[in-house]
């Protein structure tokens, strides 16, 4: 059972064209290159994969948060408690 | 050389024989069809198409930009990238402003709409992708090829089906003789092979059925020739006036002499059946270039293995010069590319030029008798080419012929 962060990687990485060696918790996506338009296509392809929707992330989020609220997502609890 | 002339300074082609234009050039000359069956495909009537070998987008573009783009942009920048390099043009050096790109594009993305439109249709519109218009709409592949290289002048798609590439030459010609430009990148590019595009002209009647002999479907002037089949690539040409091309020292592989355009206002799909369009704009063609027809040694034929178009271009050749200089269809080896095909072509003939070679027709077993032609086939023609002219008409009755000369 792979982490919500591990999924999230595994996404930029493999749908997204990311280089697995750029990735950390702590980088933001404006760090990585992902501007707005690929974090709506990183939303859509993470509730196609997931099932569950994640909103407001921005260039500015780090991958840590959005995995957070990716775990949020899917358990209904709240963002603050995940990771 | 004039001042005005517009030189052919640089060359980029992905086709079903290799990516490269070197890769390319030998595969025409081997003159083997590229056609094989798709696995794709195994669901539709025709279960053959003309891929390009290897074709690894990520490797050659990079993940992050091939994960973003759709077919018809990896083609075309792969081959645009080529043909600045093989210009010798540094883009950080040149101007930017003055650098335009023009490409033809036939159908767009259909592959894009048909995956976004199962979501739609299955209560899945949440997830059609936010990169689905910019993957898909014509003048994104201008536009990626120009964000690519940082050409900031004006960038086009121009859509004349078939003929797409070819009419992109003539424009691009126009931008370089009015001053707007430069230098401008010109060709096109197009995949054709996905299942929805096959079945879509499958049902038009319009490919070739020959499932037990893929390698022998592509038969331009055959008797037996009963479709096109469809292909995959690009071809990009780097174009500058000859003023310009030679304060930079450039190489200059061959002159574009001239260009014709027309439409048949005739039939949607059919060619007019005495070629009326075509021979408009083959003699525009000629009369732009300041050339007659006895100076033509080699026609680049639109050739695309259908009864009418092989036969209707016959016809326009035959009113236009009498007795045809050869004649050689690429498609046959290449399959039709629809809005690459012209610019695929357009270099082919450069090649021509540049070699002194005409590259055959594969799969000319028996001339059609209908059709009084010299068709190169078999083996490549050495030859002495002085001017050769590259045909292509698409569906609409939308004809474009370009004229190019030996520098």
């Amino acid at each position: 059972m792979s982490t919500p962060y591990e999924k999230l990687a595994d996404i930029l990485v493999e749908e997204l064209g990311q280089d697995r060696d750029d990735l950390s918790p702590s980088a933001t996506f404006s760090e990585i290159g992902l501007d707005s338009l690929s974090l709506a296509e990183l939303s859509v392809i993470a509730m196609d994969k997931t099932g569950v929707e994640i909103e407001d992330l921005t260039p500015e989020s780090t991958l840590a948060e959005a995995a957070a609220l990716l775990d949020a997502a899917a358990s209904g609890a709240d963002a603050g408690s995940a990771i | 050389m004039r001042r005005d002339d517009i030189a052919v300074t640089g060359m980029g082609m992905v086709t079903p024989v290799g990516v490269g234009t070197e890769a390319s050039w030998q595969g025409l000359l081997d003159g083997r069809s590229a056609a094989a069956t798709d696995p794709r495909l195994d669901r539709l009537d025709v279960d053959f198409t003309c891929r390009v070998p290897g074709f690894e987008p990520g490797k050659l573009l990079g993940r992050a930009l091939a994960s973003r783009l759709d077919s018809h942009a990896h083609l075309a920048l792969v081959a645009a990238r080529e043909a600045v390099a093989d210009a010798g043009l540094a883009t950080e050096e040149w101007d930017a402003t003055r650098v335009g790109v023009v490409l033809g594009v036939g159908c767009n993305s259909l592959e894009q709409y048909h995956r976004e439109f199962g979501r739609l249709n299955s209560d899945r519109a949440k997830l059609i992708s936010p990169r689905a218009i910019v993957r898909s709409v014509p003048n994104m592949v201008p536009a990626e090829v120009a964000l690519d290289l940082g050409a900031r002048g004006p960038s086009l798609a121009v859509s004349t089906a078939c003929a797409s590439g070819t009419t992109a030459l003539s424009i691009a010609r126009d931008l370089l003789r009015s001053g707007s430009c430069d230098i401008v990148l010109a060709g096109g590019s197009e995949s054709g092979t996905a299942p929805v595009t096959v079945a879509c002209f499958q049902q038009m009647r319009t490919l070739s059925e020959r499932t037990h002999d893929p390698g022998g479907a592509s038969r331009p002037f055959d008797q037996d020739r009963d479709g096109f089949v469809l292909g995959e690539g690009a071809g990009i040409l780097v174009l500058e006036r000859a003023e310009h091309a030679a304060a930079r020292n450039a190489r200059v592989h061959a002159l574009l002499a001239g260009c014709g355009n027309s439409t048949d206002a005739h039939h949607v799909t059919a060619p007019h059946p005495e070629g009326r369009g075509a021979v408009q704009a083959l003699r525009q063609a000629l009369d732009d270039a300041g050339l007659t027809p006895a100076d033509v040694d080699h026609v680049n034929a639109h050739g695309t293995s259908t009864a009418l178009n092989d036969q209707a271009e016959h016809r326009a050749l035959r009113a236009v010069f009498g007795t045809p200089p050869p004649v050689t269809a690429n498609k046959s080896v290449l399959g039709h590319c629809l809005g690459g095909a012209g610019g695929i072509e357009a270099a082919a003939t450069v090649l021509s030029l540049r070699h002194q070679t005409i590259p055959p027709t594969a799969n000319l077993d028996t001339l059609d008798p209908d059709i009084d032609l010299d068709v190169v086939h078999k083996v490549p023609r050495p030859t002495r080419i002085r001017a050769a002219l590259s045909n292509s008409f698409g569906f609409g009755g939308q004809n474009a012929v370009v004229v190019f000369t030996a520098v």
